[in-house]
């Protein structure tokens, strides 16, 4: 009979998911739009990925280095942050902008924070409003964003928001996100739009985005299922707000501005249902 | 909305064959003479001495304590110490079996007028066959049914995974088991008997719904409780019926006391699981006490391969063991072999605040943050998020996708806590003794 076996304490099972599993599934469900975007522009896409790519990649290398850390690139959050930044920068902005746009994204959304939970807004959309910001012309350059998206104006576009829609129904169907967050978001959102005829200067794999990816990601929304009802529906109603102030990429700027105020949002919403006073009432002292 | 997880339950393969066998007694018992901290025996025996199956071995050291029987006929060999499943080396009886097993006097005969007992007898009664619930915490059934309570609650639940030993022995013994209820019923003045049975064990609970109707109770209640883990451990069920004056014991015990009320047989075996992908033969078993856990595997036919961990009780909450020297206790509900590709350690990653912890906790804490704020050394925080509340099921840690010893730094939170707490308590004794003095 064998002796000595390993020991350690309880639970002895953990689940089979794993935070890069998750992650690397984000990645897989932008592949669709990819492949349309790659066949639609396959020089200007390769170019805007690859060098945003390597500038999240270098940056947080840099700073691992500098603060005597281990860089963890195989979870696969950088590729998934420098995927969705490409999507939305122009793809003829200058090699330049694009490489110091996606350091900055990093440096200040991941690698300078790196506070409690890693990091303070998603990195993506943080680049994407600094480019925003940095330039005069907004309005232009949201129109360029995207690879020159035009409603439903034709094929390509259609193919694309259909590419992004099967992306999201595949997270969802593999539980990556919850079910409500995307549907009350995207509910929220189109509803008044196609309701009240609304204008909007956002489009709408934009908005799949958001509804999809963005509230999904972990490291910025709160901690708790409730929390992340109220994150999205407050995302909706700061979206259709921002856009009838006529700000620019009104649903950028929202999940940012609620990304500020996330953690007051946990603390808001700090889970107490049966536990404390239950606990009162069973502890040894009270029997 | 009731928190937990649906883990794969795995209990076909003890299920397979849910009748009984009582082994042949093993050739050395050991039998530990303390149950916890604060409940032990005094030997009664000496080395050399002859004994009979059911012939009492060691004294109650004290009010709360218990008689302690042995398990089998032989010669006692030793007083020595045994490494304990879960308390460390603990002093035990050594006894070495004889060929022949003789029995004491009264084992195994029906009590007359066992249904005219007092409530006074029968808790002298269960001290006497030393009776303890079959609960990893093993008190004192005497200790338990002292409490004067409303309701009386049966917990038929085995949320964790692999363990079968309750529901096999339910298939085989409800009348006994309902019977055991109702003496604990009367011991405790109790006015209604509930009994808690999981969706999973629907025949079970059918089966004894048929027996209620059947000796027409009409204070015996069933209710059924998902089979979500942590829901139906003892824990859970507590705070569920944190309002209610209620007693809970399991269904074990119950059927123990009916053995040692209505037959006269103290508290000499129990059914035990013994499964896992690693056990060739995976099935219950009466083991009786003081059997090593060697011996108990060696009743599965022995491993089917090398183990990665021998856990004693289930893998959520059992105590992982470091060899097989261990005996059988009351508490010992299941010895589980598992393969090294289900429990090995999985490599740590940073807090991605998933917030799945959050969705699985039953006491609804917060286990991210107050793992954050006891890697922190911030106590106080983890007070504020609930740490106290923490009922250590393990889930946390299981479902954290980013692999974080959750459940360890929850463990430590509340240890640091009680430490701080105890540490506060004494230096107000000595303010106090400080000022008397001055």
């Amino acid at each position: 009979m064998i002796k000595n076996f390993p020991v350690s304490p309880a639970p002895h099972l953990r689940d089979a998911e794993t935070s890069s599993a998750k992650t690397w599934r984000f990645v897989f469900a932008l592949i669709p739009l990819c492949i349309v975007l790659f066949v639609q522009h396959p020089l200007e896409a390769g170019r805007t990925f690859g060098a945003v790519l390597a500038a999240a990649f270098l940056t947080d290398a840099a700073f691992s280095f500098a603060l005597k850390k281990k860089a963890d690139f195989q979870d696969g959050s950088l590729v998934l942050w420098a995927l969705l930044l490409s999507l939305l920068l122009p793809p003829d902005i200058n090699l330049v902008c694009l490489l110091l746009f996606s350091s900055a994204a990093v440096f200040l959304g991941k690698a300078f924070y790196g506070g409690r939970m890693g990091v303070w807004a998603h990195p993506a959309w943080l680049g994407y409003a600094l480019f925003i910001l940095s330039i005069s012309q907004a309005g232009k350059a949201e129109a360029a964003s995207l690879f020159f998206w035009n409603p439903f104006t034709d094929l390509w576009s259609i193919l694309m928001t259909a590419a992004l829609f099967l992306g999201g129904l595949f997270l969802v169907i593999r539980k990556n996100t919850a079910w409500e967050t995307p549907l009350l978001y995207l509910l929220l959102v189109l509803i008044p739009c196609i309701l009240m005829d609304l204008e909007t200067r956002f489009s709408l794999p934009l908005i799949l985005l958001n509804a999809f990816w963005v509230l999904a990601d972990s490291a910025v929304v709160p901690c708790s299922r409730r929390g992340r009802i109220y994150f999205s529906i407050a995302a909706a109603l700061l979206t259709l707000v921002l856009d009838l102030l006529s700000a620019p990429s009104a649903p950028v700027f929202a999940v940012l501005i609620l990304n500020s105020l996330t953690p007051w949002m946990d603390e808001w919403i700090l889970p107490q249902g049966i536990s404390f006073e239950a606990h009162v009432r069973t502890s040894p002292e009270a029997r | 909305m009731i928190q937990g997880i649906r883990l794969e339950g795995k209990k076909e393969a003890t299920l397979l064959v849910w009748t009984l066998k009582r082994l042949d007694p093993p050739k050395k018992v050991r039998i530990p003479l303390r149950q916890s901290a604060d409940v032990f025996s005094k030997a009664r025996v000496s080395p050399g001495d002859k004994i009979r199956t059911g012939e009492v071995l060691a004294d109650p050291a004290n009010p709360q304590s218990v008689f302690i029987h042995s398990s089998v006929t032989g010669t006692v060999t030793a007083i020595t110490l045994v490494p304990h499943p879960f308390l460390g080396a603990v002093e035990a009886v050594e006894i070495e079996t004889a060929l022949h097993e003789q029995k004491t006097v009264e084992f195994g005969i029906e009590r007359k007028q066992w249904e005219q007992l007092s409530s006074e007898e029968l808790l002298k009664l269960f001290q006497e066959s030393g009776l303890l619930d079959m609960e990893p915490d093993m008190t004192p059934v005497h200790a338990l049914a002292s409490r004067k309570v409303k309701t009386l609650i049966l917990n038929a639940c085995e949320p964790e995974p692999y363990q079968t030993c309750e529901h096999a022995l339910m298939m085989s013994h409800s009348p006994e088991i309902l019977k055991g209820g109702e003496i604990l019923r009367k011991a405790c003045g109790a006015e209604r008997l509930l009994v808690v049975i999981q969706d999973d064990k629907l025949e079970v609970a059918e089966t004894i719904k048929s027996k209620i109707f059947l000796s027409k109770w009409k204070h015996v209640e069933i209710e059924i409780v998902p089979t979500l883990y942590p829901h139906g451990k003892e824990s859970m069920i507590r705070r569920k019926y944190a309002k209610e004056s209620a007693s809970i014991f399991n269904v074990a015990t119950a059927y123990a006391v009916y053995e040692a009320v209505v037959n006269q047989k103290p508290f000499i075996e129990r059914v035990v699981t013994v499964g896992g992908e690693c056990v060739l033969e995976p099935k219950n078993i009466w083991a009786r006490v003081g059997m090593d856990f060697e011996a108990a595997i060696k009743s599965g036919k022995g491993f089917l391969r090398p183990p990665g961990k021998v856990i004693m009780g289930g893998p959520m909450a059992g105590i992982a063991q470091e060899n097989l020297e261990a005996p059988v206790t009351a508490g010992v509900q299941a010895v589980l072999a598992l393969p090294e590709e289900l429990t090995r350690p999985r490599t740590e990653e940073s807090c991605i605040r998933s917030g799945e912890c959050v969705t699985v906790c039953p006491v609804e804490i917060h286990p991210a943050f107050i793992t954050l704020a006891v890697e922190q050394g911030q106590m106080d925080l983890a007070r504020d998020y609930g740490v106290d509340a923490c009922i250590e099921c393990g889930n946390c840690t299981y479902i954290c996708p980013s692999k974080r010893p959750m459940a360890d730094l929850l463990r430590l939170g509340k240890g640091q806590r009680l430490s701080l707490a105890s540490k506060k308590k004494r230096s107000k004794k000595r303010d106090l003794f400080f000022l008397k003095e001055k």
